[in-house]
């Protein structure tokens, strides 16, 4: 009887030995996966999507003052904020990334959409702000949403 | 109205003070001005919100601290021009303020908190006409 239960004890401990040896090699084998394979940061993901939304802001604004110059001094206000906006983000894209502008205009060229995308882009980034795990990001992206607010009523009262 | 903001109490308890502030400088600036109908528009939007944050303050079990007998307002309130401008500068402050408390709200007032601070971005504008890249607390 005791024989036998120790027997069994050897074969549970072999089993526990070689079960502990497989998940070891597993572990070993998924180090070495995540190692070799770039897992992408969110949080630099979602930046370097904003920024590309600015640019592609900057370059519509950019559009319309062309079009109608007498939009220049309130467009104007919104591209230079806008840029140091994207200077205030550089600190947290990923590293050697330069989002550009869309090549093809995604968005209907007017000044009424351009009001519309502030208001939108404020909403966005407070929701991204209260979402983030970075206490100063969170705070630039709020700062940030608070401006681009105000170029929603800036920009609403050129609407014709 | 400068504690300073490191967890969800001292978060709350920051805009709590800002709208204390906010409250009493809505006062002094209605009565310099000749129309004083949006000064008490604002003021009523801070009251209102300083009830939020103190209904919060009771849903968390904190305890809310009181107001001040009184504030200082920057800059110093003479007339009309400097009434706005002193209008101007404490709903860029609030913006301040916002940002930096949102991060360490409870997840369940986050969304009011955001809508608040865009309404102080859009009221900050509005006295002064002048959009910031990033507002700056005074």
């Amino acid at each position: 009887m005791s024989k036998s239960v120790a027997a069994t004890s050897l074969v549970l401990n072999r089993r526990t030995f070689l079960a502990g040896i497989s998940s070891t090699a597993v572990l070993v084998s998924s180090c070495s996966v995540s190692s070799e394979t770039p897992i992408a940061d969110p949080i630099a993901g979602e930046i370097e999507k904003i920024v590309k939304a600015k640019r592609d802001l900057i370059s519509d604004a950019t559009g319309l003052i062309s079009s109608d110059p007498s939009l220049s001094s309130p467009l104007q206000i919104v591209i230079d904020q806008n840029l140091l906006h994207i200077e205030g983000l550089s600190p947290y894209l990923p590293a050697g990334s330069s989002p550009s502008a869309s090549a093809i205009p995604a968005q209907e060229l007017s000044l009424a959409a351009l009001v519309t995308r502030c208001a939108v882009f404020s909403t966005n980034n407070l929701n991204t702000a209260s979402a983030i795990s970075d206490a100063e990001l969170s705070r630039v992206l709020a700062l940030i949403a608070g401006s681009e607010m105000q170029h929603h009523v800036l920009l609403t009262g050129f609407v014709a | 109205m400068s504690t300073p903001v490191k967890d969800e109490f001292t978060a709350l308890e920051d805009l709590l003070a800002s709208c204390y502030g906010a409250i009493y400088a809505y006062g002094v600036v209605a009565a310099y001005l000749s129309d004083p109908e949006e000064a008490l528009n604002a003021m009523a939007a801070f009251r209102i919100h300083r009830d939020q944050l103190l209904t919060s303050f009771d849903e968390l079990g904190y305890p809310a601290p009181a107001a001040s007998a009184a504030y200082s307002i920057t800059p110093q309130v003479l007339d009309d021009p400097s009434a706005r401008v002193a209008a101007a500068l404490l709903e860029e402050n609030a913006i301040a303020h916002w940002a930096n408390a949102l991060f360490y709200l409870p997840a369940q007032i986050k969304q009011r908190e955001c809508e608040f601070l865009q309404g102080c971005a859009i009221r900050s504008f509005s006295w002064s006409g002048i959009a910031k890249a990033f507002s700056s607390a005074t």
